[in-house]
């Protein structure tokens, strides 16, 4: 083997049969490395030379991945069905598939040995992305692997040790690091994981990735883990919010100056209940039937004059419902939502929100700035197409 | 395991409104801004009165209770008292509280609720608050009202760290000829003397000064709401016309507020944006526009930093 890996981690392998998957105790080593422009997924023990890996599998890109093997997919732990943390390779030209467990000290506070810290998931995450042939920036990937300030269980005991490399060969030794930074964590990757499964066709309806980010920014709402961790992410601008961005001095004269077509659109994103009260006469009494139907609301909506579709905009404008949604969007943007946020407005985001070269959702200062930047590109992007 | 519970403000219009999604006819709250015996009293039939205020969290549960007595056979007596398990629920848990010791006077309770009501009828407290926090449909219900999570100004706070103390609900009605104290974070029940339904008015205006003076003058934050039936009702019963459009158009308000409150404003807020950024495009304002919120943003933030930030959130 001539060139460097790109990134290695202690690994054992597994032998698996009825289902079972039993891990094999000998301590090794998984790494990936590219030689002629063909990615290398290997794995040997710790004991054998690095010219001789005992297992050596050439990776076209696309093909293969490499995730946790999780108990409750979806869920906001990640945790393996087991007393260790295992890894699963697939192939989608094949049905053979490998597992590896991570050999590195476990970093849960409460002993659980099949979880998976941030860090764990960062690694994973990185080899998953080689395989797939992106561009990953592997240095400030282990940057962030070691740096970062607490753990996921401020414990920092036995976290130094995931990437090291013992010398003897002609490896270069890679620093030992810090616990994994715990970027956005695991519920709102998972969440935007489902809706890029989910939402992914271009021509479902809003409603759908509405309710997704709907869910997503109510699960904000609940402490969890991480979300009561801080993004630690060196660069971080302060940039600027929704409110500070969409204020009453910015939106009403624009409502004011606003074409018929863009007062309509608008109104189509307002509650049809809004349209429906001002149609109400003063005799009828008042019904309460939340569930209205986009065809009464419609009606209602080109029953009113212009003049009364923008006074209902500005007063919702007004309102302090819409104040607060403008606060709790900037926190979803800041908290990791930029990729679901900008897929589901259908947003031209500079690489669909994550950090460059990696996996990770933006966050903080850096995602508001995405977000209104993208706006303005999907902006220019629509003129462009309709002036030609 | 029972999914989370997002806080609600604690409204008139949106207690009304989440009763009448539990399935409940014909009652509704209203806000007391004075706390007198003839404000209350024309809200008759006046089922109970839910009292909002800061938890200060070095009061300790003590044998005796600061004011009445504790009533350790209320529940084997048929009052529906449960015992607090969600903090977020607690305002939900107050409404029920009330609810579940008044049905049939003057309301239905629906079906969803008289099922959970039988369903835990035979429960001590401590089950049946288990049982409020596991159903599905209360929850599901409450969170529907839930404002949106409260903006975080300052970096480096979440919303739950910032308050030292938390607000908390508890009831007041008056069953079986005693005025109860529902407060679920008590150990049962406290019964602060006789009294019957008409009487519940007066009844409840010393008592609850003597609550509110517990806490400094300088605290100003609690918040009283009466249940009481629909006012439409008796406006109608009276031929009170005024009364009743005055009722229709409170309606009307409570109606416009909640369906904001529950819609998801992000597609609203994508298409405005879009808007907002071709026109200033268009006009060659966009710049000087992004500059100034970022100007803003960063005056606010040095601002708050010297100060050290400070919470200043009302509602629950």
């Amino acid at each position: 083997m001539a060139s460097s890996p790109l990134i290695t981690f202690k690994a054992g392998k597994c032998a698996f049969a009825s289902r079972k998957v039993t891990p094999d105790p000998t301590p090794g080593y998984l790494y990936l490395y590219s030689e002629d422009d063909l990615l290398h997924l290997c794995w040997r023990p710790r004991s054998a030379p690095a010219s001789d890996p005992e297992m050596d599998l050439l990776m076209i890109p696309g093909d293969g991945t490499f995730h946790p093997l999780v108990k409750n997919p979806g869920s906001e732990s990640v945790e393996s069905p087991t007393t260790g943390r295992i890894f699963v390779l697939k192939f989608s030209s094949s049905s053979q598939k490998y597992y590896f467990w991570m050999q590195s000290a476990p970093q849960n506070k409460d002993g659980k040995l099949g979880w998976f810290s941030a860090r764990d998931q960062k690694i994973g995450q990185v080899i998953d992305a080689l395989l797939q042939g992106e561009e990953v920036d592997i240095e400030q990937e282990a940057r962030e692997i070691r740096e970062g300030g607490q753990g996921d269980d401020g414990d920092d005991g036995g976290d130094a040790d995931a990437m090291e490399v013992d010398h003897g060969e002609s490896l270069t030794r890679q620093e030992t690091g810090g616990a994994g930074q715990d970027a956005t964590g695991g519920d709102p990757r998972e969440e935007g994981h489902a809706s890029r499964e989910g939402g992914a066709d271009g021509g479902r309806a809003p409603t759908d990735t509405n309710s997704l980010v709907q869910n997503f920014l109510q699960s904000l709402n609940q402490p969890t883990q991480t979300r009561q961790q801080q993004q630690q992410h060196q660069q971080d601008i302060p940039y600027t919010t929704l409110p500070e961005l969409l204020t009453p001095a910015t939106t009403l004269p624009f409502i004011s100056s606003a074409t018929p077509d863009q007062i309509d659109t608008l109104c189509s994103m307002l509650p049809p209940e809004l349209f429906l009260l001002a149609q109400e006469s003063n005799s009828t009494s008042s019904s309460s039937d939340p569930n209205l139907t986009p065809a009464a609301g419609e009606a209602a909506i080109e029953a009113l004059s212009l003049e009364q579709k923008k006074e209902i905009i500005v007063r919702a404008l007004r309102s302090p419902q819409f104040q607060q949604s403008l606060g709790s969007l900037t926190v979803a943007l800041r908290d990791g939502g930029l990729p679901m946020i900008g897929e589901a407005l259908r947003l031209d985001i500079e690489h669909g929100g994550v950090i460059r070269g990696g996996s990770m959702p933006l966050g903080g200062g850096r995602a508001v700035e995405a977000f209104v930047e993208g706006v303005k590109r999907t902006v220019e992007e629509e003129e462009r197409k309709a002036k030609k | 395991m029972s999914g989370g519970w997002n806080t609600i403000e604690s409204d008139a219009g949106v207690f009304t409104f989440l009763l009448e999604s539990l399935g409940v006819k014909n009652v509704q709250f209203e806000e007391l801004i004075s706390l007198d015996a003839d404000s209350l009293r024309a809200l008759s039939p006046l089922h109970g009165v839910i009292f909002l205020f800061k938890y200060p969290t070095g009061e300790k549960r003590s044998e005796t209770p600061r004011d009445g007595a504790f009533d350790y056979d209320a529940v084997e007596n048929g009052v529906w008292f449960a015992a607090q398990t969600i903090q977020n629920a607690c305002g939900t848990q107050a409404l029920l509280s009330v609810l579940l010791n008044k049905d049939g006077e003057d309301m239905a309770i629906g079906p969803s609720l008289s099922d959970f009501k039988d369903f835990t009828a035979a429960f001590p407290a401590d089950l049946r608050g288990e049982a409020l926090s596991n159903s599905d449909l209360i929850r599901e219900t409450h969170n529907s009202f839930a404002r949106s999570s409260p903006f975080v100004s300052d970096e480096t706070r979440t919303a739950s760290a910032d308050d030292d103390d938390v607000y908390h609900f508890i009831a007041y009605t008056s069953v079986n000829g005693t005025l109860y104290e529902l407060d679920g974070l008590q150990p049962a029940p406290i019964s602060h003397g006789a009294c019957d339904p008409s009487s519940f008015p007066e009844k409840i205006i010393p008592v609850l000064r003597r609550r509110i003076e517990r806490y400094p003058v300088t605290e100003i934050r609690f918040n009283l709401l009466a249940m009481c039936q629909d006012l439409r009702v008796r406006a109608r019963e009276m031929g009170d016309m005024e009364g009743l459009e005055r009722e229709e158009a409170k309606r009307r308000e409570w109606r416009w507020e909640n369906a904001l409150r529950r819609h998801n404003f992000v597609g609203f807020v994508g298409e405005l944006m879009k808007a907002v950024t071709r026109a200033k495009l268009k006009d060659g304002s966009y710049e000087r526009w992004v500059e100034d919120a970022k100007a803003k943003t960063k005056k606010r933030v040095e601002g708050s930093r010297k100060k050290g930030g400070d919470g200043d959130e009302m509602d629950v």
